[in-house]
């Protein structure tokens, strides 16, 4: 351990000119240095990261776009209201003069719907509306208005990405992981092999799918007709609603199933073999060993992985710009491509920024969840 | 007692169910590896095709005719050459900023004594939680107020720190043994001759790590250049790739396309393959990066 005088002995000059003399020198050399070794790395974050974060709250408040004569203005909530009211509405039928419920070609006649949301004095709060979806219910008609249908098909077809790739993505690499995690010749290299994609850029991966995928003579498609005899016609698969977003969520998995592969296979490797021997003595079997050996012991990493793919596919943007632009019908449509095309390529930060606060809200409510299922048990 | 004698009676014993269950396994990872193998087989084969010989049924994995001019039309096509150098110049100065501000910060986070230290690695560590994305536009604008935009600066600066390398950096100094510091010390090393002379040649493990995930990442990335960098003298190589696909009006020529990709791909393979084992160690440190 230094002693406060040798510390003083060995301090440069200007460190001992720079410091008072009272309190031991080595201490303040701490401070001194670990500030200043902290510094270039603070300096950035707060430049690049702290700045630009706080700017994202401000300008969604505001109508700000980038290149406007105007000075932007404080708005409040509007933008938040734009991008996500939604209204139920219930249509009755039209009737006639007795009170009979109108028919025609076999169906009720409805009022139409832009007679309540253009410009109706009785219905201010239908104003500029859209019809996103209506269902039947009894002999009337219930329609979800919102303002802002491209968005909200954005933000249904993130989530549903999310939750489809999380336990899909998750599971395969918990299944590929079991498989990886026995001591035999040979087992570095298909862990490797599975590994690739995962350094491989999502460019080069989505072009390459997008190949693959191709509606005529895409090699999707002939392998599809030739295991099938022919049977099996083709498809369009990025140019078909149905199947464009499924299409994208197998090619996704395909890309990142050897990283969380990885997770699992150190979280297998953290428990104990004394465990497998201790339940293999008991006269447990394989999938008992699983049940009540592997799985308790994979409880946190389980979390982790389904937290991290979550956060990964919110930011679903790479694939849907290389391969389909949102397309067919908005099937694609995702929150990161719609502030990239909103904020950047429309320079409407305001709404971009919105976007993005949205966003890092869903982001914080899942990186809480963890926190709140892998916190320390008493 | 009777179960082993009951396994030992049996037909095949324990060895020969122990080979078929390992002939059976090496079966399931044969036909998973096939398909993670295929697509880039795919790609290779189709790279040396010419554009007739891709539309093909059945599929040819082996092309009839080689055509190694598709590699010199689809560099010069899109000029790649530049491409290279900018993603080249991009990787190293991102890697090398990060080694440079997370093992300082590091050091300080793990060695140093001064008030304050933990509560700002804790909020340093907590920023690992804000996702890239929502800094997209704010960051967009600032750069335009730097008038950095289409300047590499752009894709450089803004990346010179990194919240999970310096936790990594900290978390893997904490281990070095003091002794050996105080010893430099007592021999006369400052602080930054300590860190640079002691510190940093026992960290080499995490600065692998670091340099070798910086770099695949760096190399790969799209989102932020795609909307800072819009000149075409700057632009990264998965910038030109992707703007490929949308130049010549007529058909796309996949056959290019595939060659171009293969040449992207194989600057991070070779890193891969070089350093596959700090990359995975890298991953599994990074679940932190969840939040934790």
């Amino acid at each position: 351990m230094l002693t406060a005088a040798e510390a003083r002995k060995n301090a440069p000059l200007w460190v001992r000119l720079l410091l008072p003399k009272d309190a031991p020198l080595y201490q303040r050399n701490d401070a001194l240095f670990g500030w200043l070794m902290a510094f270039p790395a603070l300096l950035i974050l707060t430049v690049f990261l702290v700045i630009p974060f706080l700017m994202a709250f401000v300008i969604s408040f505001t109508n700000q776009r980038l290149i406007s004569p105007n000075p932007a203005e404080w708005v409040g909530l509007r933008n938040f209201e734009r991008l996500l009211s939604v209204r139920a509405f219930t249509l009755e039928p039209e009737r006639d003069d007795s009170g009979a419920i109108v028919y025609q070609d076999g169906g009720i006649v409805y009022p139409r719907l832009r007679n309540f949301t253009r410009n109706n004095p009785n219905y201010p709060e239908l104003d500029g509306l859209r019809e996103f979806t209506s269902w039947q219910s009894g002999e009337n008609r219930t329609v979800i208005l919102v303002a802002d249908v491209v968005f909200l098909r954005a933000l249904i077809n993130t989530l549903v990405f999310a939750s489809v790739i999380a336990p899909m993505q998750g599971g395969l690499a918990l299944l590929l992981a079991l498989l990886l995690n026995q001591a035999l010749p040979f087992i570095n290299v298909f862990r490797a092999i599975y590994f690739a994609p995962v350094v491989v850029s999502m460019v080069v991966v989505s072009l390459l799918w997008r190949f693959i995928y191709d509606g005529n003579n895409g090699l999707l498609n002939n392998l599809l007709g030739i295991l099938s005899f022919g049977s099996i016609q083709p498809v369009d698969w990025l140019g078909n609603p149905f199947t464009a977003l499924p299409a994208i969520i197998a090619m996704s998995v395909w890309q990142a199933v050897g990283f969380h592969m990885v997770i699992w296979l150190a979280g297998l490797q953290t428990i104990p073999a004394s465990l497998y021997e201790a339940a293999g003595l008991d006269g447990a079997g394989g999938w008992q060993k699983f049940r009540f050996v592997t799985w308790p012991g994979l409880r946190n990493t389980a979390v982790l992985v389904l937290i991290v793919i979550t956060i990964q596919a919110m930011g679903l943007f790479v694939q849907v710009d290389v391969m389909t632009r949102g397309g067919p019908l908005d099937a694609t449509q995702s929150v990161v491509y719609q502030a990239v095309l909103r904020g950047y390529e429309k320079q409407d930060i305001a709404e971009g920024s919105a976007i993005s606060v949205i966003l890092f809200g869903i982001v914080f409510v899942i990186a809480m969840t963890q926190r709140y299922l892998t916190r320390e048990r008493r | 007692m009777a179960r082993a004698t009951k396994t030992q009676g049996s037909l095949i014993g324990q060895r020969q169910v122990k080979i078929l269950m390992d002939l059976f396994t090496y079966i399931v990872l044969a036909v998973v590896g096939i398909i993670f193998i295929m697509p880039f087989a795919w790609m290779v084969a189709n790279s040396f095709k010419d554009i007739r010989g891709i539309y093909t049924y059945p599929p040819e994995f082996i092309p009839e005719v080689w055509h190694f001019e598709n590699y010199t039309e689809a560099w010069t096509m899109t000029h790649f050459d530049a491409g290279f150098l900018n993603s080249a110049i991009v990787a190293a100065a991102v890697v090398l900023g990060q080694l440079f501000t997370a093992s300082l910060a590091g050091y300080s986070f793990a060695r140093l004594r001064y008030p304050g230290r933990d509560k700002i690695f804790l909020l340093y560590i907590s920023l690992m939680m804000v996702p890239f994305t929502v800094l997209l536009i704010p960051l967009y604008v600032q750069m335009r107020y730097f008038n950095w935009i289409s300047t590499l600066q752009a894709v450089i600066v803004p990346f010179l720190f990194t919240p999970w390398g310096t936790f990594m950096m900290r978390q893997f100094m904490v281990t070095i043994p003091r002794e050996l510091e105080d010893a430099a010390r007592i021999d006369g090393c400052g602080f930054f001759r300590t860190y640079w002379l002691i510190i940093l040649p026992l960290t080499k493990p995490a600065l692998a790590t670091l340099a070798i995930f910086t770099f695949v990442n760096t190399w790969n990335s799209f989102q932020w250049p795609l909307i800072v960098l819009g000149k075409p003298k700057v632009k990264t190589l998965p910038l030109l790739l992707a703007s490929f696909q949308n130049q010549s009006g007529m058909r796309t020529p996949w056959h290019l396309i595939m060659a171009a990709a293969t040449f992207v791909v194989i600057p991070v393979l070779i890193a891969f393959v070089v350093g596959q084992k700090y990359y995975v160690r890298g991953i599994v440190t990074s679940g932190i990066k969840g939040g934790g």
